[in-house]
């Protein structure tokens, strides 16, 4: 059996962690599209459950940021070379084959579905699907699963010779005070000891978990997993799973069973039939079209505004957060929006990362795209 | 094409609906379909003026729409619609429903003349109606109470999107 490549040095670490950032941001697309899609007001308790975790995917993200600053680098949209493979590009683009994880599948971006639901499992679970790691061909950069990519990460922050004490540093560290709304807490990097456990916290809650948590039960919750509110979060995996079945966990079961308790009410029916057309797809013009531009606009400096947070501008993560509300709205109309040469599909946002250079012309199309249908 | 039809066929009184309400918001359809509520507005109109007069608003509303597009103006649906005295009451009270998702009912004037429904009161359509008026888009602003902007977003200024 291959074994997953080592990380054997402080570059490739850091490189590893710009592309951990972005592995983190890639699922949130996927599941916003599907909680976005749910009409106001219906399958809340599957709304709830998606909600749920895109906040872990948020604070996840925010982790891995930490770490990497703590090790002197600036989180970076640019694309980094790993492993000798050069030009990997951290900020996703949709459908999206992972170049860092072959066992993942194709991220596509489709609105609440059983379809849709299968690919959350498939990401969530700790094999992705596949009933034996062997199962899953190596891709480019060595790691076939999540679990495999953050398990040599662990194992290069582990090691001084990779990364001495002196390599870390608490600097430009998102606060704890900073991430509400979900399960688990920020952790501040400050030595070795604290990178490790924002780590183990990502691993934890989600993707990267161990196969033979499987064996766990499905619902023991950590204590730092325990919300105010009462709520109780369970990995990513068991929870999706409930979807995937409609029925929930019973207390006692174990994760790879069927959930066996009470029903969980899905209407597939009660959701705006959004359908995903890439960016030069021809099917979007006149105001529809700007409207799909503007959201892509938007997106792109939500996205800046994040790494700028993690860059030692703290003050610009609330604003991030505003512009997380605004992209919601943004989101809703589009797929309230039928698309016009296919009135039986609504818009579906793109959640497509615009060049700097690029968005200006971008933004004047998107003006001239409205004037004209005026 | 509006709505993508193609020229060989009619618009449906849905695509007027939608074209009418363009002009009279400033609002483009995508704009419109954005908020979910043309549906909802299309049956308020026909539920307040019945259908035999919304038919007739409708084709009015078509030919002055098309002849505005021939002559790249607005002066036909000014005539023919905002200044006339059977339809004009009826579109500034959508054009207030639109904006706030009310319905305002028609003058006293309008009623002498074309009667009235049991809805024609001053109403709230629906919650969403509210929440996605087009006032608060028009100001740069949100709708109190719903679709939270997040903690100190009133610390930033209003945002208006960019027009040529």
């Amino acid at each position: 059996m291959t074994q997953p490549t080592p990380i054997s040095t402080l570059t490739d670490l850091k490189a590893a962690l710009q592309l951990a950032i972005g592995v983190e941001l890639s699922t949130i697309p996927v599941y916003l599209t599907a909680l976005y899609s749910i009409e106001e007001g219906r399958n809340t308790d599957a709304a709830q459950t998606i909600r749920s975790v895109v906040m872990e995917e948020m604070l996840h993200m925010t982790l891995a940021a930490n770490v990497l600053n703590a090790l002197s680098e600036v989180p970076s949209v640019e694309p980094v070379t790993f492993q000798g493979h050069e030009g990997l590009v951290p900020v996703p683009g949709y459908p999206l084959d992972s170049p860092l994880i072959s066992g993942i599948g194709t991220l596509r971006l489709l609105p609440f579905s059983p379809q849709a639901v299968d690919g959350f499992v498939r990401i969530e679970h700790p094999l992705h699907g596949a009933a034996d790691v062997a199962e899953i061909a190596a891709g480019a950069c060595g790691y076939r699963t999540i679990g495999e990519f953050y398990g040599a990460i662990t194992l290069a922050l582990k090691d001084p010779a990779i990364c001495p004490d002196s390599a870390f540093q608490h600097r430009n560290q998102v606060p704890d005070t900073q991430y509400y709304g979900g399960a688990g807490h920020v952790v501040e990097v400050r030595d070795r000891a604290s990178a490790l456990q924002a780590v183990r916290t990502i691993v934890d809650e989600g993707e990267g978990l161990p196969p033979e948590h499987l064996e766990h039960e499905a619902k023991k919750v950590t204590t730092e997993d325990r919300l105010r509110s009462g709520w109780q979060m369970y990995s990513h995996y068991a929870r999706f799973r409930e979807l995937q079945t409609g029925r929930r966990f019973r207390t006692g079961q174990l994760a790879n069973e069927d959930p066996e308790g009470a029903l969980l009410l899905v209407d597939y029916g009660a959701v705006h039939p959004a359908l995903y057309v890439p960016r030069n797809g021809d099917r979007a013009d006149g105001p529809e079209g700007a409207a799909l531009i503007e959201f892509d606009l938007a997106y792109s400096g939500l996205v800046d505004g994040l790494y700028r947070a993690f860059s030692g501008e703290p003050q610009a993560l609330p604003r991030a957060v505003h512009a997380m509300h605004e992209l919601r709205s943004r989101a809703v109309a589009l797929m309230r929006t039928r698309i016009p040469a296919d009135p039986a599909h609504t818009l579906c946002p793109r959640f497509s990362y615009l060049p700097l250079g690029d968005r200006e012309k971008q933004a004047r199309q998107a003006v001239e795209l409205r004037e004209q249908s005026r | 094409m509006p709505n993508g039809t193609s020229p060989t066929s009619p618009p449906t009184p849905q695509q007027i609906f939608t074209d009418l309400s363009a002009a009279l918001t400033g609002f483009d359809r995508a704009e419109l379909a954005g908020t979910g509520l043309v549906d909802t507005y299309y049956d308020t109109l026909l539920r307040i003026i019945g259908e035999r007069e919304a038919g007739q608003l409708l084709r009015a509303a078509a030919e002055a729409l098309e002849t505005d597009r021939r002559h790249h103006g607005n002066e036909a649906l000014e005539a023919e619609l905002i200044d006339s005295p059977r339809f004009g009451p009826v579109v500034v009270s959508l054009i207030k429903l639109w904006y706030l998702g009310s319905w305002y009912p028609l003058s006293g004037r309008y009623r002498d003349v074309s009667g009235s429904t049991a809805d024609d009161v001053e109403h709230v359509v629906s919650a969403q109606g509210y929440r996605e008026g087009l006032v608060w888009a028009a100001a740069g602003a949100h709708p109190m109470g719903a679709k939270p902007p997040g903690f100190g977003s009133w610390a930033e200024p209003p945002y208006l999107p960019p027009t040529l």
